[in-house]
């Protein structure tokens, strides 16, 4: 049964399309001391990399660096067309809330809602990407930039003026790797509990959710019932809708498609998807580095799953027995509160006793 | 059977290391606090907390992590995290100091950013700042609004008050006339009538300045909903765990789950395999550690 859907992938492109903040200048001028004259300034605009020690000389460590992709900048080329931006004004509209969470680019993405005062809604994302490092060989290199803008005059010779010239890092064709996998336990189900504090629906809103999801996965979506992790020692119950194995192979496809048409555009630079392999988990020991198993995607036809090979990593518990070990939950850590309480107070009392004796011998 | 070692490798796990000095606010758990005063853990460099691998071993062996930072009622499962606590850790690559855009709990959060105001021939500081008039436009309502800009057209002589003023120009040029001219008083009067003091206050000659905030609060209806965005600067490690297994079940707890797991901030990590435990398979490793814990309130 597959249990998680891993995959590599090759990103290729020209220019820097992911940069990072000037303070970077302080690590790149202490590991690459031959670039510093670059670096004196805080005009400069570094990209993001990675760093690696290859060896040592005179005792100080010998440093390669990388460009890098963040994960955060791939997940938003992947989902950018659905969310380009976070749009507050949905917390404000229930109704418009729940439109967006029962939808499949909310699962896959997962979100996070938060208010004062009130349990957050929080969904974790199935998909799992690292960031996409540099493996071609090309080296970057810094060249002088101007920007336009306003520019500021010197009011007095002391004052230093705005200047539009910078260092900027440059890079003519690169290529990148990432990997990463879809958690199909995550993926598969929708928590409606506060038990393990992953509430992603209030279930007073089960109903109309089932609804809004339906529509985008146009099969019917399960009843809320509690569920628990078939390998979970611990067997606690959660409440809950399952998704059925072919939605979450509908869901799978999506993810992707989407990452099969990545690609990040920037006004100097892009970087877009050269190769996609994939390999479906059915043994957690059958891993990343084992090279079995792999196949090549280049349009998502290629990614054929039946549905009846889907790992359900959940069981449904009996609601009565599930109310019934709540309520000795609730039951066993309010007698252990009030015993928390009791033990405060005549400890308390203990201590005002205490000094009131020490009070009558003076 | 013999000690084995379970080798589970992570790739871009981030650590937050240094919270931004601002006084901007985030939601832990169901409250509000300051971004700097937000719960965490302290990890040294070179190593990572054993409750953090206890959580990621958890996962990886299908259980449900426990929360650290907040208070839960669930319960760790102690020969997992006795498994971790043994663990050895090496970390291969860092970055340091890499930035990352933070989206903070968007509803509850707001800026707390002052503006200053030239309202009654002095400087004064309002909280939260901006107004804009599609901000004003929707604090005032339509009716209101159109009366804000037919008193400034009309005192101005402007052609088109919405392109000529901004909306804190506005303020400042009508509450510059406030004291004598009859439509400004009229405008106030309509502000208070329609229960929008906070305008009225602006307005005012002798108006409780103090008092005035523009918040993006739910509760305030000059909300915004405005976007919010801060960077934060990360570590990025990328490294591997060997963890110590001493029998054929603890094992076989790891082939049920799913063989991958998110690992702090963004992290990815999976089961790289097994082998036997070696002083050589760990050599250069480093044990893990008990970070401090900051900001986390007492639970006795």
């Amino acid at each position: 049964m597959i249990r998680t859907v891993l995959f590599r992938g090759g990103l290729k492109g020209k220019g820097i399309v992911n940069y990072d903040s000037r303070d970077q200048k302080w690590v790149l001028r202490e590991r690459f001391p031959e670039q510093r004259d670059y670096l004196r300034h805080d005009n400069v605009k570094i990209a993001k990399h990675t760093f690696y020690v290859v060896g040592k000389k005179n005792d100080n460590p010998v440093w390669e660096k990388r460009l890098y992709i963040s994960a955060d900048c791939l997940r938003q080329a992947i989902f950018g067309d659905d969310f380009p931006f976070q749009n507050t004004m949905i917390m404000q509209h229930p109704d418009l809330l729940l439109k967006v969470i029962a939808t499949v680019p909310a699962l896959a993405r997962g979100y996070f809602y938060a208010e004062e005062g009130r349990t957050a809604l929080k969904r974790k994302s199935p998909l799992m990407i690292t960031g996409a490092e540099q493996v071609s060989g090309g080296v970057s290199h810094f060249e002088i930039n101007t920007m336009s803008g306003q520019k500021r005059q010197k009011e007095d010779v002391d004052e230093a003026s705005d200047i539009s010239m910078h260092y900027e890092e440059k890079i003519g064709d690169v290529e990148y790797t990432f990997e990463g996998a879809i958690d199909i336990r995550e993926l598969q189900f929708i928590s409606m509990s506060e038990t393990y504090d992953r509430r992603a629906v209030h279930p007073d809103q089960c109903e109309k959710y089932r609804q809004y999801l339906k529509a985008h996965l146009s099969t019917e979506v399960g009843d809320m019932k509690y569920y628990q992790m078939k390998s979970a020692v611990i067997k606690t119950p959660e409440d809950g809708i399952l998704l059925t194995k072919e939605q979450v192979v509908k869901i799978i496809q999506e993810i992707v498609r989407r990452i099969l048409s990545l690609r990040i555009q920037r006004s100097k630079g892009y970087a877009q998807i050269s190769s996609l392999e994939v390999k479906l988990m059915t043994d957690p020991f059958d891993n990343m580095e084992d090279e079995g198993g792999w196949f090549t995607i280049r349009k998502p036809q290629d990614l054929q799953i039946r549905p009846e090979d889907i790992e359900v990593f959940y069981e449904p518990v009996d609601e009565k027995e599930a109310i019934a070990l709540y309520e000795t939950i609730k039951k066993n850590q309010s007698d252990q509160g009030k015993k928390k309480k009791e033990a405060k107070e005549a400890r308390k009392r203990g201590a005002k006793s205490g000094t009131e004796s020490s009070d009558s011998k003076v | 059977m013999a000690r084995k070692a379970l080798i589970v490798r992570f790739k871009n796990a981030q650590i937050f290391f240094d919270p931004r000095r601002s006084s901007d606010k985030m939601i832990s758990g169901k409250n509000k606090v300051p971004r700097n005063k937000a719960p965490r853990i302290n990890v040294s460099e070179g190593s990572l907390d054993r409750r953090h691998v206890s959580n990621l071993l958890h996962v990886l062996a299908g259980e449900r992590p426990v929360p650290t930072l907040r208070e839960s009622c669930m319960k760790r499962d102690e020969a997992i995290f006795d498994m971790a606590s043994k663990a050895m850790v090496r970390v291969n690559e860092t970055t340091t100091r890499e930035t990352k855009t933070v989206r903070k709990a968007v509803k509850d959060s707001w800026n707390t950013v002052t503006l200053f105001y030239h309202l009654n021939g002095k400087d004064i500081k309002v909280k939260g700042g901006l107004i804009y008039h599609a901000r004003l436009r929707r604090y005032l309502g339509e009716s209101l609004y159109n009366l804000f800009l037919q008193t400034l057209q009309d005192i101005s002589g402007c052609k088109d008050p919405q392109l000529d003023f901004s909306a804190q120009e506005a303020i400042e040029y009508l509450n510059s006339h406030s004291q004598y001219d009859k439509r400004v008083i009229k405008l106030i009067t309509e502000c208070k009538k329609q229960g929008r003091a906070t305008i009225a206050n602006f307005l005012e000659p002798d108006g409780n300045v103090a008092s005035i905030t523009i918040h993006q609060g739910s509760g305030c209806k000059l909300n915004t909903l405005v976007v919010n965005a801060g960077i934060e600067k990360i570590r990025s490690l990328t490294g591997t765990i060997y963890v110590p297994i001493e029998s054929d079940e603890a094992l076989q707890r790891f082939r049920k789950a799913g063989g991958v797991a998110t690992f702090l901030e963004g992290g990815f990590a999976y089961i790289a395999g097994t082998a036997e435990w070696s002083e050589d398979l760990v050599d250069g490793c480093q044990p893990v550690v008990e970070g401090e814990m900051v900001h986390v309130p007492d639970r006795a």
